[in-house]
């Protein structure tokens, strides 16, 4: 029997096994029916990798295999889940380390050939803005989500959790690269959005104008101009032989980047008729962010949600929330899938 | 005994199911950095061209090397699914053993690039005229300047040793101008075959000798040593 | 005396199309160990050459994550050994593995790894004349970097 010939829908219970392998963290986690997370088990080598002060992708990868069957036999267990119990099961496929996405991927391409299950590819990126969804299950839609971290900067619009149209992106540096950039221009440590926004905390939002992108009607962000006017400004200051105020910089570098991202969210929303805003990924956890959003939205009556902290690390639960959604959608992945360290959503 | 061997750690992707001393299908695929997007695939090809279902295996046997990194871990954490779905024993057979073991010579040196005048090898001794053809080890895996292994091999002169694998053509000419007696092999005992590997690695689990599901991983094995510390002309002065 | 190459460059743009001509004359494998002070133009010259080969994306120091590898045509692996502290983390962060790959590595601050590569490398000094000014200096060892200079000596 073909796996096509058993799928359900969404009247039955569905559960599916999630797994994740993109960065530093080995997960597994069994989902029912989406939201309801059974188990989630996360196995971190943060301490391996912390004497080399970043993520080294080949210790990551031979940890992952290392680590595979033991975070798998925990998440079945805990969840009291036997492998012939299971729907489908779903592997991140990027972006993130190939070498470490390939050991999940794998393992999750041989589970699905064994067991005659679909097997479904998850976006990490997706996977973190659905685990919004887990945290708050009665969120109301449609919705639209920030999605904002190192190397991304996405506006999106969900009608219901089956699926997103992406509004606008950015056309060069991701939100939380121009951080990083500036941080590390200005010397202040990384990473860099938290060095930044530690800095803005002591200084004047307001002492000097930096430009916003004008990119007329479009939902898109652009920052690599912005990042150009703080290095001209440095420059020009220094020239004329004037010390520079850090905190006073990234408190106006932070409200441009604000003001740039919290400007087509309002947009959004008179364009669209939704009920909630999401912020996601790393750079959603910048508190001036969150005041300036909540305070432009309050007039239109919505809700703002963010991720808790403890929710923002990798996990398998957010990956198997999205392959529930996925799996209703019969958005399956062959088993010649393969991994894509620079995925995009 | 129904044995899947897979071998993902060379360009060579290697797929076989044999029963008992059938050779039901057999895979050997050239392919450069394709092997996670085809193994699975070319699974579900060979389980249905002979009608098995997946189930039906008895035993996984997967190549640990030397080879490619991440090469390795796809086949290794495709047997270990495997072995641990099915609850069926694992074995892990080098990838250089599996070489030797598909020629039929008293001393083999089985060879991988390692790039840069470099090889992997190994040396075997094979009794197959006693009807044994699991290799015995003389010289463990290792990695060498292919302008070692003269002296790596120097108690061994007087044997007729078979050479195989890759940049074979350079290590005979290397031994032979050292004086050695070499042999070389038919073209496809050049690579790892599939079929030997499956073979392999039931003889071994017939033996009792099978690997915990948990432990197996692949054998990085060690770069050899450079032959000069360039830390005296590239250096800080 | 050793063959090599040598170079002074007035501004970025020069380095990098220093870093344009190196680029057409790699052949994979190839390991280039970049040598210089911070903010010489490890990086730049890097770039430059990563993208002559076809990559596109962003590429920056991995300074804190030590090898960043990027997929064009062919495989391009990067890596800064700044923040390493003996050769035996070198091994541990699978250094052998990347050097066994049919790749283009490059290192930026290779002291360590001088004690663990084989005579087939090229080595590509730089050092900081003025704020814009660099001088520019290609050795090596094997075959591969010996044409290499050969032909830049040619050219330029």
């Amino acid at each position: 029997m073909k796996f096509e010939d058993k799928i359900k829908n969404e009247t039955e219970d569905i559960y599916i096994l999630a797994l994740e392998s993109s960065c530093d963290e080995t997960a597994a986690s069994v989902n029912k029916n989406g939201l309801e997370v059974l188990s989630n088990v996360v196995s971190s080598q943060v301490d391996l990798h912390k004497k080399f002060g970043g993520v080294v992708p080949e210790i990551a990868s031979r940890k992952h295999l290392e680590l595979l069957l033991p975070v798998i036999d925990q998440a079945l267990e805990e969840a009291g889940i036997r492998f012939e119990d299971l729907d489908a099961v779903a592997s991140t496929y990027g972006p993130g380390l190939v070498g470490g996405l390939l050991v999940t991927l794998t393992a999750a391409k041989t589970i699905s050939f064994s067991l005659n299950i679909p097997l479904i590819g998850v976006n990490h990126i997706a996977g973190h803005i659905y685990a919004n969804f887990i945290e708050n299950p009665d969120i109301e839609k449609p919705l639209i989500c920030l999605t904002i971290s190192g190397g991304h900067t996405d506006l999106l619009y969900f009608e219901n959790l089956r699926g997103y149209k992406i509004l606008g992106r950015t056309l060069d540096d991701a939100a939380g690269e121009a951080f990083d950039k500036i941080s590390r221009f200005l010397e202040l440590g990384y990473p860099g959005g938290p060095a930044v926004e530690k800095a803005a905390r002591s200084g004047d939002k307001t002492a000097i104008d930096f430009p916003r992108a004008d990119l007329g009607d479009s939902y898109n962000f652009s920052f690599s101009g912005l990042k150009t006017s703080v290095m001209n400004y440095v420059n020009n200051e220094e020239q004329r032989g004037n010390e520079i105020d850090k905190n006073d910089l990234s408190a106006s570098f932070q409200e441009a980047v604000v003001d740039s991202l919290a400007s087509n969210i309002i947009k959004a929303v008179k364009e669209y008729d939704v009920k909630s805003v999401v912020l996601s990924g790393g750079v959603a956890a910048n508190q001036r962010l969150r005041e300036v959003i909540s305070e432009r939205i309050e007039k239109y009556n919505l809700d703002l949600y963010y991720p808790k902290l403890e929710l923002c690390t990798d996990n398998a639960a957010m990956i198997g929330v999205a392959a529930y959604y996925q799996y209703l959608e019969h958005d399956f992945a062959p088993l010649s899938i393969s991994a894509d360290p620079a995925l995009k959503l | 005994m129904l044995t899947l061997g897979i071998d993902t750690s060379t360009d060579n992707l290697g797929l076989a199911l044999i029963e008992n001393d059938i050779i039901k299908a057999e895979y050997n695929l050239s392919l450069k950095r394709k092997h996670s997007e085809k193994l699975l695939p070319l699974m579900v090809d060979i389980f249905a061209n002979i009608g098995i279902r997946p189930q039906a295996i008895d035993a996984a046997v997967v190549a640990i090397g030397p080879g490619s990194f991440t090469g390795l871990r796809i086949g290794i954490t495709t047997a270990k699914i495997l072995a641990r779905i099915f609850d069926i024993p694992v074995k892990g057979i080098s990838t250089l053993e599996i070489m030797a073991a598909g020629v039929e010579s008293e001393y083999i040196l089985p060879l991988l690039d390692a790039r840069r005048e470099r090889v992997y090898y190994s040396f075997y001794k094979l009794n197959y005229k006693e009807n044994d053809y699991l290799p015995k080890t003389l010289l463990t895996a290792a990695g060498a300047r292919i302008s070692e292994l003269s002296n790596i091999l120097r108690n061994y002169k007087d044997k007729e040793i078979t050479v195989i694998g890759e940049k074979r053509h350079e290590v005979i000419d290397h031994l032979k101008t050292n004086k050695f007696l070499v042999n070389q092999s038919a073209a496809e005992k050049n690579i790892p075959r599939a079929a030997v590997l499956a073979r392999l690695g039931r003889d071994y689990i017939d033996q009792g000798q099978k690997d915990d599901i948990y432990e197996l991983k692949p054998t990085y094995l060690k770069q050899p040593q450079a032959e000069i510390d360039w830390q005296k002309k590239y250096g800080d002065n | 005396m050793d063959k090599n190459y040598s170079t002074t460059t007035n501004s970025p743009a020069e380095t990098i199309d220093f870093a344009k001509k190196l680029a057409e004359l790699i052949k994979v494998p190839a390991l280039i160990l970049l040598k210089g002070d911070l903010g010489t133009g490890k990086t730049l010259i890097t770039k430059a050459v990563v993208s002559e080969l076809g990559y596109h994306g962003d590429v920056t120091s991995p300074t804190f994550n030590l090898v960043q590898e990027y997929q064009a045509d062919l495989e391009i692996i990067h890596m800064d050994l700044y923040r390493l502290d003996s050769s035996e983390e070198l091994v541990e962060i699978g250094f052998e593995d990347y050097l066994n790959r049919e790749a283009v590595v490059f290192i930026e601050w290779p002291e360590l790894a001088l004690s663990l590569i084989p005579a087939d490398f090229i080595f590509i000094d730089i050092e900081k004349i003025s704020d814009n000014q660099r001088k520019i200096t290609v050795r090596g060892e094997g075959n591969h970097s010996s044409l290499l200079i050969e032909r830049l000596n040619q050219e330029c």
